[in-house]
């Protein structure tokens, strides 16, 4: 899929581990799993908002495109 | 999911499957042993006063000779098994329901098993070979009912692969 989660490289910016962030967004940690290597097929707005707040950052810094 | 229209379904698979593996036991005794050689089962023999009786419905032609005997009753055995083995996906099916996993690529399988045992029971009854004298004779008779639950199995498959894609998709919806 060309659409690239970046979440990892936030995650480490904002020296933020899995187990924290997991709990802040209120998802499981396996589900987050599934959303930083790239297998999740879409992403609820409400997750987004959740991450970009948790993160503090924009929802372009979390995604990517790539041809 | 703790239906008891699933449990009764499940219950009443399981006594038809004891149900068709009598028959086999029947059949067996009734066509099979006689035709290797073993006397005639007196339940074949005459109505009578007699409790238990089987009459069937071209017993002339049946029991003419052995070569009749023999096919009828393995193509009945054969079949009987394909409708046990259709019931034990059946059953499988229907638990998978119970316990909310019906859209799995198990019960896909399934649904193909059935549609696939149809067809075979279908190709089994296409052809009714019988011998009198010293020729033998092939009739073609059309069970299209086997054909139909085949065609219906087959597209419940489709259905439920399109099911397990939405679902696998609201599972990986983060």
């Amino acid at each position: 899929m060309p659409i690239i989660v970046n979440l990892d490289v936030m995650m480490a910016k904002r020296k933020m581990r899995s187990k924290d962030l997991a709990v802040k967004i209120g998802v499981t940690e396996a589900n987050l799993s599934i959303l930083k290597t790239g297998k999740a097929k879409a992403v609820r707005f409400s997750t987004l908002e959740a991450l970009c707040e948790a993160l503090d950052c924009q929802p372009g810094d979390l995604l990517e495109y790539q041809e | 999911m703790n239906n008891k229209y699933l449990k009764t379904a499940i219950v009443l698979a399981r006594l038809m499957q004891l149900g068709y593996g009598a028959l086999i036991v029947l059949f067996a005794y009734l066509l099979l042993i006689p035709a290797l050689g073993g006397a005639i089962p007196p339940e074949l023999q005459d109505a009578g006063n007699k409790f238990f009786y089987v009459e069937f419905s071209n017993a002339r032609e049946i029991f003419s000779n052995t070569f009749n005997m023999v096919f009828y009753s393995l193509r009945a055995i054969l079949l009987i098994v394909l409708f046990i083995l259709s019931l034990e996906s059946l059953i499988r099916i229907i638990r998978s329901v119970k316990t909310i996993n019906a859209f799995k690529q198990e019960t896909i399988r399934q649904f193909s098993r059935i549609g696939f045992l149809m067809l075979i029971c279908f190709i089994i009854t296409l052809f009714d070979m019988s011998t009198e004298g010293n020729g033998y004779t092939i009739t073609l008779s059309l069970e299209i009912q086997y054909l139909l639950f085949a065609f219906l199995s087959w597209i419940l498959a489709e259905v439920f692969k399109e099911g397990n894609r939405l679902w696998e998709e609201s599972q990986l919806t983060i």
